[in-house]
């Protein structure tokens, strides 16, 4: 019985762990946002390290000043002068400072290698598709960029705090054996609607950012645009959030039961 | 509604909580639930055993009495 009642404690603080952990993590997580976001828009100037984020068939790799933008699906090669999009590649003066920064590279030691083994932050590439389409770009160019990424890291900090609360609570009723309460219920409710809605919400954001980016990419004369399409849509999560508002119901019924249970003597 | 007249019984018998819940099998909590009417359901069982113990008819410690509602 002893042993029994050690293993429910220690799970009760590896629960409570993973709870405190996660506010530790939103919290640097909201000062990161911040600090990225006064640094995009001019207003202090901090060295980060490049981060990639990968966003709607585009990588994007960033530091707190220059975006990289690559597309890295196949559906624009069909469509590409490689040949040119390179010469434009590697002629472009207004992108030195962000290929710089980005790839902690000297451009003009960059320039002068050849053609066919051009070395990129220390990758080689072997031909030129590689290398397209990529565009660069200055945050404050695009703002929409640093604020749609900051959509998308207070949905992250929301996902935290809400499912790991929530997770936290289920994960101690159940160690303690009442799992069928009212309270349980509205978790698993809480939870299926921020799977919903932040699945819903990050469809049209992300789709915002790309667009924004997209819209101002210039290849062969050809405006890009990004369609939406049904790959960006996380399904299995919208189904998840579905299964567990039922789940919610279940749970509502079953605590019912066992009030009911409980009170027959 | 129906009123449980339990600690009438009791009295009656001169018979404690803790020894009626002894001899009945029931835990002190159900027991209280029971007599502070908080209870939604009794089982056969209890009933037969309460009567056993107390010897009395269930209609001596369940009463029935109409809603101040109804007609």
């Amino acid at each position: 019985m002893k042993n029994k009642n050690e293993s429910k404690n220690l799970l009760k603080v590896l629960i409570d762990l993973l709870w405190y952990g996660s506010l530790f993590a939103s919290v640097i997580l909201v000062l990161v946002t911040i600090a990225f976001n006064l640094s995009a828009f001019g207003l202090i100037n901090i060295k980060t390290p490049v981060v990639s984020v990968e966003l709607n068939h585009h990588a994007y790799r960033f530091n707190s000043q220059y975006v990289e933008a690559r597309r890295i699906d196949s559906i624009i090669d069909d469509f590409v002068d490689r040949k040119l999009a390179s010469e434009l590649y590697f002629t472009a003066s207004g992108e030195v400072e962000a290929i710089e920064q980005l790839y902690g590279i000297v451009y003009s030691k960059f320039k002068s290698l050849p053609i066919g083994a051009q070395q990129l932050g220390g990758v080689g590439y072997r031909n030129y598709a590689d290398l397209m389409p990529v565009r660069y770009f200055s945050l404050k160019e695009i703002p929409q960029f640093a604020i749609g990424l900051s959509f998308l890291s207070f949905t992250v900090i929301a996902f935290l705090l809400i499912i790991m609360y929530s997770v936290r609570g289920l994960f101690k009723s159940s160690v303690n054996g009442n799992s069928f309460s009212q309270e349980n219920a509205n978790r698993l409710k809480y939870i299926g609607i921020y799977f919903l809605l932040g699945e819903i919400v990050r469809i049209f954001i992300s789709y915002w950012v790309n667009n924004s980016v997209t819209r101002t990419e210039w290849f062969n004369a050809i405006r890009q645009s990004y369609n939406p399409s049904f790959s960006d849509i996380n399904f299995a999560l919208l189904f998840a959030g579905v299964i567990f508002l039922i789940l919610s119901k279940v749970f509502q019924l079953s605590a019912a039961i066992k009030e009911e249970n409980d009170l027959t003597v | 509604m129906i009123r449980i007249n339990l600690d009438v019984m009791m009295a009656k018998r001169k018979i404690s909580l803790t020894e009626l819940a002894e001899k009945v099998g029931l835990t002190m909590s159900n027991l209280s639930v029971l007599k502070t009417e908080k209870a939604r359901a009794i089982r056969f069982s209890t009933l037969d055993s309460l009567c056993k113990v107390l010897t009395c008819q269930p209609g001596d410690i369940l009463e029935y009495l109409p809603d101040k509602d109804d007609k």
